[in-house]
């Protein structure tokens, strides 16, 4: 007995070593896929449901198209499955030719039978249009839609031709056709959805996609994985790889470290603190975005004593960014001085510094009724985002100076996809998120994060409601008069400083890290995420 | 003996129904409605709301209550999860597959190291080659699991780079889940690269395995050593040696087997350990089993698979613990008796 014990103590010993010393042979499953750590968990796969930035990132540009595409370097409109468009003298009727042979998905759970055609759009518009829709109840809000309200703008579609659609507005709309080439306006497929809906399993069309894209969607599990796989009849050809993988990895240490093993292919958001070690790292290189997004700490206006401008903006004077800057961006970031950043033509630059004053703060909070030991909450995703690379951590940075005024605050940290569920049912008091733009124009920041529309559906943290400030920014985005574009949009932003729903924190530069051997990774502003022509080298 | 089995039971039974009561009241502890709790169904209509009320006899007493949430405990109905909305049983029959293959390998791992080396320890005892092993697993033993699986991952990952870091297989390997064990599930599948699947996923056990094994190897020596000491000062090796055996031969004929007896009751212990231990070390690698389900659920919140995470893992610790002392009591002849006697 024991000599046999003996032999196969030894035998086991050795045939481990022997298998975990092999150099590992390449085979084509790994060259020819590419493996993408995100940051956290999709809510759907369907970006008009949505403006989180994770699910626009894992659905936007990998499944679907869009009518109309915008050319990030020189600002332009570029065809997408519309080939060409046209709008007519007083701007209300917008004529769209489409593409012939767009194919869509072919999945294990859907075989389409037919190539895109104006039935698709015209279901894809309607679907977050109508209330009547079949679809339009299967999700609980359109944010990007409804707080444009586009949904008002629009009049109606009509499938002309099948490739010929005919949008109606209601009035004459400069923002429309940019609009469509945001991430929020891709097409589905009508085909699938009435199967769908024979079927009575109408949430599946956001959770099971089928759209256009350069890629499909294979598997989900949370908190693992998403796979995609390449589409075959892809219009623009088929992309260089066959399988992409989001690696869920929501701690920033663990991405850093998986890349530098070689088990990222990308990683997403290197948070400023490791940018040291992945400068000098052979085989790693970085690729960053302007800063075209805002990190901000928002109340729940509808808690008193939130309800009360005075004691936000006395809060606001108890933050200490200065620190902030250092420590949490290490330089990284510009100070944010109002929600639009000083790089765009709509940025206030007359706006008083907010200063830092925790003597003056103590007054005004005594004033304001605010006792010494007043408890608040202050909610905090636990993941990176682009514009905020560590949220806990200046959580706790605020904590500390709400402490030094007599406020004891308590983080309160949860998963992006429960987090974000949770604000739009505002039980919050405060929240520190931000807002990245995905349009060029400077009403993206004030019209999606703070207008009265986004309010009802919850997509406003602040859940403030300003007529005054909606009818400034709705007046600014219909005028064409750019000195009085400007102009609106100055007392907007005064009206924000004033009122302070929301405490700007930074402007942050953002960043992607990548192995040396991926190429073409479309990373750039008012845009999610692209994998379309990514190209791995040998 | 069925006295002793009966009271083997009764305990089990009790632990059970103790571990049923803790789990039962967290839905009325935690924060919400005990109804969502329980169910997991976070959009609920009025109507829907009071037909999950009354299925769950809310309104009745904590006794009735705790009767219904038993009847869907024994049916496998632990509610859906909050973020997934998937039904928990079907999570959990997920993950815990991966928890026991890394365990069961690092049991093995630790049988095949930790036995020989406390029986020759214990042989040798007092020898500089016990004073080694002896010292060396007690100071491995001291040394906390967590920090220890990351200095591996920082000499063999970030410095070496020969292993992964995470994960069971590189994510571009899609293997079927069949059996939910890997190993079995890719000589199973009809993959034409098995060989390199195989390679890639034992390099991703590696590191977390031995992490795993470590703390209980360095037990099971502590173990095994002072067992065969006992063994060592037993007539009957010395009536062995008189009779002119070699060692050899009497560790094989007579100590192996003899030492290894009164080990066996502490493998429910071992055990336990192992299974703590499964829960950083899958935090660490990014393993998705149980440990890893339940440190995300206590981030998400996630109410019901905390709950039934909690009364399915530590059940199957007490079933664990139960049933070795059984087979321990089946296999010892001396507790045997003294148990009849």
């Amino acid at each position: 007995m024991m000599n046999k014990l003996i032999k196969l103590w030894f035998s086991t010993l050795s045939i481990s070593f022997l298998l975990a010393g092999c150099d590992r042979a390449q085979d084509t499953t790994l060259a020819n896929g590419l493996i993408y750590c995100s940051e956290g968990n999709p809510e759907s796969f369907n970006p008009q449901t949505t403006t989180s930035g994770i699910t626009l990132d894992a659905s936007s540009q990998q499944l679907y198209d869009r009518l109309i595409e915008l050319d990030a370097a020189t600002g332009d409109l570029t065809a997408g499955i519309a080939t060409s468009w046209q709008t007519s003298p007083d701007g209300k009727t917008i004529d769209i030719f489409l593409r012939k042979d767009v194919k869509f998905h072919q999945t294990r759970y859907f075989i389409p039978s037919r190539t895109l055609n104006a039935q698709d759009v015209v279901f894809s518009f309607n679907r977050w249009r109508l209330s009547t829709h079949p679809f339009y109840s299967s999700a609980d809000s359109y944010p990007h839609m409804q707080s444009y309200e586009l949904d008002a703008l629009i009049k109606d579609i009509e499938a002309v031709s099948p490739y010929h659609v005919r949008f109606h507005l209601n009035q004459q709309s400069a923002s429309f056709l940019h609009h469509l080439a945001t991430d929020y306006m891709v097409i589905l497929s009508a085909e699938y959805g009435a199967k769908l809906e024979l079927q009575s399993s109408k949430s599946q069309l956001d959770n099971y996609p089928i759209g256009t894209g350069p890629f499909y969607f294979d598997n989900f599990v949370k908190d693992e994985f998403i796979r995609f796989k390449a589409h075959p009849d892809y219009w623009q050809g088929q992309p260089h790889i066959n399988q992409l993988v989001y690696d869920i990895t929501p701690q920033s240490s663990s991405r850093l470290a998986k890349l530098i093993t070689g088990e990222c292919d990308v990683v997403a958001h290197p948070v400023a603190s490791e940018m040291e070690v992945l400068q000098d790292k052979a085989g790693v290189t970085l690729q960053s975005k302007n800063a075209e997004n805002v990190a901000f700490w928002a109340f729940n206006t509808l808690k008193p004593p939130f309800d009360r401008a005075e004691v936000r903006r006395a809060l606001a004077k108890s933050i200490d960014r200065q620190t902030i800057y250092k420590t949490i961006y290490y330089g990284m970031a510009f100070p944010a001085n109002s929600l639009i950043p000083p790089s765009s033509w709509g940025y206030n630059s007359n706006l008083p510094h907010l200063t830092y004053n925790p003597e003056q703060a103590k007054k005004e909070l005594r004033a304001a009724g605010i006792e010494e030991g007043f408890e608040l909450e202050i909610w905090s995703p636990h993941i990176e985002r682009e514009y905020n690379p560590n949220s806990l951590k200046m959580a706790e940075l605020i904590q500390a100076n709400l402490a030094a005024v007599g406020i004891n605050a308590t983080i309160v940290d949860y998963e992006w996809s429960t987090l974000r569920k949770k604000l739009s049912s505002h039980e919050h008091d405060s929240v520190l998120i931000g807002w990245s733009a995905d349009m060029v124009s400077p009403d993206n920041f004030l019209t999606a994060t703070l207008s009265c529309a986004a309010a009802v559906i919850g997509n406003n943290r602040a859940a403030w409601c300003n007529p005054h400030f909606d009818e400034l920014v709705k007046s600014a985005m219909l005028s064409d008069d750019l000195n009085r574009q400007k102009e609106l949009y100055m007392q907007a932003q005064s009206l924000l400083h004033q009122e302070m729903p929301i405490f700007p924190i930074a402007h942050s530069l953002s960043f992607l890290a990548k192995q040396d051997n991926v190429l073409n990774i479309k990373f750039s502003p008012y845009s999610a995420i692209s994998f379309k022509h990514v190209e791995k080298i040998k | 003996m069925i006295v002793y089995f009966i009271r083997r039971f009764n305990l089990l039974v009790t632990t059970l129904f103790l571990l049923s009561l803790i789990s039962f009241s967290l839905a009325h502890l935690f924060p919400g409605d005990a109804a969502i709790n329980f169910s997991g169904q976070q959009s609920l209509t009025y109507q829907e709301y009071a037909k999950l009320t009354e299925e769950l006899a809310l309104n009745e007493s904590y006794f009735v209550q705790y009767i219904v949430y038993m009847q869907r405990v024994v049916q496998g109905d632990f509610g859906n999860s909050f973020s997934s909305d998937a039904s928990v049983l079907d999570d959990f029959m997920r993950v815990f597959p991966a928890s026991a293959e890394l365990s069961a390998y690092a049991l093995i791992l630790t049988a095949i190291v930790g036995l020989p080396l406390g029986l020759w320890a214990g042989v040798k005892r007092n020898s500089w080659i016990d004073k080694v092993i002896f010292s060396s697993a007690t100071i491995a033993n001291s040394i906390p699991i967590f920090w220890m699986g990351l200095l591996l991952m920082l000499l063999f990952s970030l410095n070496l780079a020969w292993l992964p870091i995470s994960g069971r297989l590189n994510l571009l390997y899609e293997v079927p889940s069949d059996t939910g064990i890997l190993l079995i599930d890719i000589a199973l599948s009809n993959l034409d690269n098995k060989y390199q699947i195989y390679q890639d996923a034992l390099r991703h056990l590696v590191l977390p395995t031995i992490t795993l094994a470590i703390l209980p190897t360095t037990i099971l020596i502590g173990m095994m050593r002072s067992s065969v000491i006992n063994v060592m000062a037993t007539p009957y090796i010395k009536a062995a040696k008189t009779k002119g055996l070699s060692t050899f031969q009497i560790i094989r004929k007579h100590v192996f087997r003899n030492a290894i007896l009164p080990i066996i009751p502490q493998f429910g212990l071992l055990f336990n350990t192992l299974m703590t231990s499964t829960m950083i070390t899958e935090f660490i690698f990014s393993w998705p089993g149980i440990g890893h389900w339940l440190i995300e659920a206590i981030y998400q919140r996630d109410y019901p698979v905390i709950q039934a995470a909690l009364l399915l893992v530590s059940s199957f610790m007490v079933v664990i613990n139960v049933l070795s002392d059984i087979v321990h009591t089946l296999l010892n002849p001396l507790v045997r008796k003294e148990i009849n006697g």
